[in-house]
């Protein structure tokens, strides 16, 4: 500790303000003051001090110093190897990319762009080259490649994969619980920007008394953390305005709040970073600006900033400081060239994977992180929140360096890319335990789909709107951590979904497009759903104003417990099969059998001949008894005195039903199928009447004729063989066309019996 | 869509009342594909509808002569080429600026409920030149010594069609002492139009242009220039009942915007059109340069000061209702008639709102398929506000993404305390707002009619 003391202070030394605020302080305690005499000589000294209006930025420096200086931990061999074999392949394909292009890695722009050039028009000359590596090889590498390899080193455990992250370099994974504590400031109990959207409602004065309602409340919210935000950034320490961070930072705020919790300095960066970016030319700019032309260009929130985006990663991918500044090392092990040889023609065998440039060597490109496909990406949010490259820049720069970084290095740190899929997998598996083996055995796995959610920190995957509130608090808790987390939440929210798929597409079409998920709400979910008694997925639900009607209020009421609702999941073909069962019964209806029968319900049928109108004979039967509520085989007298409650005989059909041992085996087969119409086969006697009348209304409303002969077959594969036979006189009985010589009407078609 | 409505107040009555209502379309597109998705009827007959979506030619040609039954509903008014055409607009925006300031005038201790200046603030200044080319020339020269640009429409045609820009007055003279080579230019393809002397005089006087001064300074996105496109919904002008629609989208220019002369002529620059900028090279079929509003609102909330934003907001809402208040005189109110109109307005650097035009028949087929999306809605919630199937009480504040500006003749507004006067922009939350008053209707109908006696437990048991 105190040699963090004694590092920082050497630090401070070195910036010329610290000595402005010595001098200043010093003015201070010479300065003759009324009450100066009270207290020792330090409390003298601490209260000049903070009236020499330098004590917040010296703390800002001291901490932002002291944030820095976290111990790393040490790289597990097999990490290492993975780490050193992603770079060998960057170079390799790097070399390969720049032969086929007949291109050196850096040359003298041919023809270099001035301000002259006409700006309004689009670059025309049309450079063909692709990206260097996608998201696949390097999730291969993480998961089969050194999966393997760690099985091959632990050989005193065969044939068990290993679990990425805790096994390989000895880091700590935090489970559920523990994530809990970590993050319990995003409980849904605070008030929490992001959650309900602020802009619903008329924010009005607190007093009124209309504003009651949570919207309201959200729009109240709003205006009070601006309030407190603006305070805060009077002072602008990290550590509190990291804290305002947690619980989402006010729109207009978000660029200072961000920009003063990691410490951008306007200028020299982006001036450093932009020289020479007209007259020199790498070799992964035109890939990077391919990788903006589809990423950025292409997505709906951050189209207009196409320019912008590429000046950001361009000049991210010149900046010599970036490697330096990543808080968990750089991404990759950097490639080395010498310059002289960078220059030279396309074939080069110089370039070295090394982690130092020696004199007169060079990254390449200069940053040390060479872009894989989806790079961009990480820019795009940046140009949504400030237009200005120069304001944009250090933002970018400096949340690529201390977060975004962390996303796709491969290293022993805390909160790498390998953590970060061990640290996903684990909660899957915790979570949704049976959607993780449905998985598996279809021969994939969760990581598959989510991968490329860590990987680009969720930009294209969510609409901008989310990203900038998911990363207020990566930012405010200060750890990547939630972005694997609310990977977790968004597959364990399509977990029943996947239960139910049957092949790797089914389930890549489940995760193809998430952008209706509301960041902070599921995060909250996730992680405390359970705590509250709640079923996770209905408070998710619930915030969102997706539940269905009447849910909320009876969710209200069960507090107590989980209720988990279970459900067997079906398939669209099991659906089929269920609607082949060759024989039907009358509980077989389209109308649910408790509604149907039980005494308390009504039924809707069609009295006869009262109107022609169908519309006014519709009318309502309700069910009264048939046998006595007393009745029972070994009692023979009718109870006289107690009518009791009436019930049907039929009522207690699940008894029955419930004996057969068909329904163990395999699911109820119920069927939509109407009691009044056309499907009803009519048992009795009874249940034929005269039909002339609706001859006569089918005259009338050929339309509704339409739809009853043609459309509403219950059954879409058509009546069976036996059906048929049955059924040959109902249709011209019930009006239908005549059928000559006994053909019957079979949908179109014509049949003979 | 409004399965909300549907389930649970269309439920509890007898017979569906979706079911009897009889729709004619002209069009094929969106507008076809929502109502029939509402379960309305097709029919074929030529009067007996409920609703028909017609195009503006079918009002001019037949509404006269056509008598309709109290129930039936036509989406123009007769007239509507007051508010819609370019050179109309700036007629009746100019007097109803002159009436406000008359007004102000004769009564200086009242307030009048618009403000002269409101109205100035409306349009960028306008002639229709064939008629007042001296007026122009004058504010021309007066204008020249601050390098100003002025734009040339057509006023009947739309897309982008005949538009140019020039800053030397000789460009627009020789176009007007020679109509006959700019008609050439124009429609090359035609040539047996220069045969006929008589045709041609015609052709000139059927081709009336305006002259707007152009807007050199207008706010720039990620350096492009971008127009609004919002959606207004009256439902009579007299009195004024008008929905103003919350989403709406901003239209990109595919190059980044520059004044310099050269570039005059580059329409890739200067015209938002979707009808210009597809022909771009660069045109993306997928996003369609099409930019949600309420992004647009999320984008300068963060880059600019909240508060000018909010009012940027309401100025926008409120231009739209100053372009409404100015031709609610002259409007023929039918009641038959509704209009759901296509504002295109445009916002300078200093946070100004300025209409550009306005159309009725804005267009209602999709590109992209969150454009779809946005469509479908928002004619989704226009058949709602009409209301054919009955559900609604009329005193509805918001229906699904329609707020409602102007109700029977009286402003609808937020409270006084209110930090920001206008929705426009914000989030649309039609979905839940239209469960929300589903439920809330469904009860009120409940309430309305007693249920019947077996469905009341208590009673049965006895």
């Amino acid at each position: 500790m105190d040699d963090d003391v004694k590092e920082v202070l050497a630090a401070l030394r070195r910036e010329a303000f610290f000595w402005r605020a010595k001098q200043a302080t010093k003015d201070q305690l010479l300065r003759p003051l009324e009450d100066a005499t009270s207290g020792t000589e330090r409390e003298a000294v601490e209260r000049a001090f903070a009236a020499s209006g330098f004590r917040d930025k010296v703390k800002a420096f001291a901490f932002l110093r002291l944030r820095s200086m976290r111990p790393g931990t040490q790289d597990s061999p097999s990490v290492d190897w993975a780490r050193r074999q992603w770079s060998e392949l960057l170079l390799q394909r790097l070399q390969k990319l720049s032969q086929e292009q007949r291109q050196p890695f850096l040359r003298r722009r041919p023809k270099p762009l001035t301000s002259e050039d006409n700006p309004g028009k689009p670059r025309e000359e049309e450079v063909s080259t692709r990206h260097i590596v996608d998201l696949n090889s390097l999730y291969n590498l993480i998961t089969r490649d050194l999966r393997t390899r760690l099985a091959r080193d632990s050989s005193n455990r065969p044939g068990a994969m290993p679990a990425l992250g805790s096994e390989m370099s000895g880091i700590h994974l935090r489970s559920l619980e523990e994530l809990r504590l970590r993050y319990g400031e995003l409980a849904p109990g605070y008030g929490h920007l992001g959650v309900w959207r602020p802009s619903n409602s008329w924010a009005e004065v607190p007093e009124l008394p209309e504003a009651r309602d949570a919207r309201a409340e959200a729009a109240k919210l709003e205006m009070k953390r601006r309030r407190l935000g603006q305070k805060l950034l009077v002072n602008a320490y990290p550590a509190e305005l990291q804290i305002l961070a947690r619980f989402g930072v006010s729109p207009s705020l978000r660029r200072e709040v961000w920009g003063a919790c990691l410490g951008a300095k306007h200028g020299a960066a982006l001036q450093e970073a932009a020289r020479g970016i007209c007259e020199w030319e790498w070799l992964t700019d035109d890939v990077l600006r391919l990788d903006v032309a589809e990423h950025c260009a292409n997505d709906v929130s951050y189209f207009p900033f196409d320019e912008l985006v590429e000046a950001l990663v361009l000049a991210l991918s010149r900046d010599p400081q970036v490697s330096k500044l990543c808080e968990s090392g750089s991404p990759q092990i950097p490639i080395v060239v010498g310059e002289a040889v960078a220059q030279r023609g396309p074939a080069l065998s110089e370039a070295v994977v090394k982690d130092t440039a020696g004199e007169g060597e060079q990254f390449l490109p200069p940053s040390g992180v060479v872009p894989f496909k989806g790079f961009s990406n990480y820019a795009c949010p940046f140009a949504f929140l400030s237009d200005r490259l120069e304001t944009a820049y250090p933002l970018f720069r400096g949340f690529y360096c201390r977060h975004l970084s962390r996303l796709h290095s491969i290293s022993g740190q805390a909160e790498t890319l390998v953590t970060l899929c061990g640290l996903f997998e684990q909660l899957t598996a915790q979570a949704a335990p049976r959607a993780v083996q449905h998985l598996l055995a279809l021969d994939t796995s969760p990581l598959r789909y989510a991968f490329h959610w860590i990987v680009t920190g969720f930009v294209g995957c969510l609409p901008a709107e989310q990203i900038l509130h998911l990363w207020d608090r990566v930012l405010g808790f200060d750890s990547v951590e939630l972005v694997p987390v609310l990977a977790a939440a968004v597959f364990a929210l399509r977990a029943r979904l996947v239960l139910a798929a049957r092949r790797q597409e089914e389930v890549q079409l489940l995760f193809a497009d998430v952008s209706c998920v509301k960041a902070i709400p599921l995060l909250q979910a996730f992680l405390f759903g359970s705590d509250l008694g709640v079923d996770p997925w209905d408070l998710f639900r619930e915030v969102n104003g997706q539940i269905p009607d009447g849910r909320s209020t009876v969710l209200k009421e069960h507090h107590v417990g989980s209720v988990g609702f279970w459900s067997r999941s079906f398939s669209a073909s099991d659906v089929v099969a269920m609607r082949r069962t060759p024989t039907r019964r009358v509980i077989d209806s389209r109308q649910p059998p408790e509604e149907l029968l039980s005494p308390k319900s009504t039924m809707e049928v069609l009295t006869p001949k009262a109107t022609l109108d169908p519309a006014n004979r519709r009318s309502r039967l309700h069910y009264t008894c048939r046998i006595e509520d007393g009745f029972s085989p070994t009692n023979f007298l009718p109870s006289v005195t107690t009518p009791g409650t009436k019930s049907r005989a039929l009522d207690d059909w699940r008894v029955g039903e419930g004996s057969r041992i068909m329904n163990y085996l395999q699911p109820k087969k119920y069927r939509p199928m109407s009691l009044y119409g056309e499907a009803f086969q009519g048992k009795w006697n009874t249940d034929w009447h005269d039909v002339s009348h609706i001859s006569a209304l089918r005259q009338k409303y050929p339309w509704a004729r339409e739809s009853i002969e043609l459309k509403a077959l219950p059954h879409p594969e058509g009546p069976n063989a036996q059906e048929i036979r049955r059924n040959r006189n109902f249709g011209p009985s019930h009006g239908a066309d005549k059928c000559v010589r006994g053909m019957i009407r079979c949908g179109s078609l014509c049949m003979i019996p | 869509m409004s399965d909300q409505l549907r389930k649970h107040v269309g439920s509890q009555r007898d017979h569906p009342p979706w079911k009897d209502i009889k729709f004619r379309c002209a069009f094929h597109n969106t507008i076809y594909d929502v109502l029939k998705s509402r379960g309305f009827r097709e029919t074929e007959n030529e009067m007996d509808f409920d609703l028909f979506w017609c195009d503006k030619e079918w009002i001019h040609e037949v509404f006269d002569h056509i008598h309709l039954q109290a129930h039936q509903r036509v989406n123009h008014f007769r007239n509507h080429y007051e508010l819609t055409r370019k050179d109309l607009l700036v007629k009746n925006i100019r007097r109803a600026q002159r009436q406000a300031l008359k007004e102000h005038r004769c009564s200086p201790c009242r307030v009048g409920p618009i403000p002269a200046q409101g109205f100035a603030a409306c349009s960028p200044t306008t002639f229709v030149l064939p008629l007042e080319y001296s007026m122009f020339v004058e504010e021309f020269k007066k204008q020249q010594a601050n390098g100003a640009i002025w734009i040339m429409k057509p006023v009947g045609k739309s897309q982008g069609r005949g538009i140019f820009l020039f800053d030397k007055l000789s460009q627009v003279s020789s176009w007007r002492q020679d109509p006959k080579w700019m008609r050439i230019q124009k429609e090359g393809e035609k040539p047996k139009l220069r045969n006929g002397d008589e045709e041609e005089e015609e052709k000139k006087e059927a081709e009336p242009y305006v002259v707007q001064r152009y807007l050199s300074d207008p706010l720039l996105i990620g350096g492009k220039k971008f127009d609004l496109r919002l959606y207004v919904l009256v439902t009579s002008y007299s009195p004024l009942t008008v929905y103003l629609y919350r989403s709406g989208f901003a239209r990109f220019s595919h190059a980044r915007f520059s004044m310099d002369t050269a570039d005059l002529s580059d329409a890739m620059i200067h015209l938002t059109n979707v009808a210009v900028q597809k022909h771009n090279d660069h045109y993306d079929e997928k996003r369609g340069g099409k930019w949600d509003l309420h992004s647009l609102k999320m984008h300068l909330m963060m880059t600019e000061d909240p508060k000018k934003v909010h009012q940027l907001f309401e100025d926008m809402q409120n231009v739209i209702l100053f372009s409404l208040l100015s031709v609610q005189k002259v409007m023929i109110q039918d009641k038959h008639c509704f209009e759901l109109y296509g504002y295109d307005i445009m916002i300078s650097k200093d946070f100004k709102p300025w209409l550009i035009e306005v159309n009725a028949s804005p267009s209602l087929s999709a590109n992209t398929v969150t454009d779809y999306e946005m469509k479908f809605a928002l004619l989704d919630d226009v058949l709602t506000v009409l209301d054919f199937e009955k559900y609604l009480q009329g005193t509805e504040d918001q229906i699904g993404g329609f707020d409602v500006l102007y109700r029977n003749g009286v402003r609808v507004g937020p409270p006084a305390t209110a930090a920001y006067r206008s929705r426009l922009g914000c989030c649309n939350n039609r979905e839940e707002q239209l469960r929300r008053l589903a439920q809330h209707l469904a009860g009120e109908e409940r309430n309305r009619t007693p249920p019947p006696p077996s469905a009341v437990p208590g009673r049965r048991r006895r």
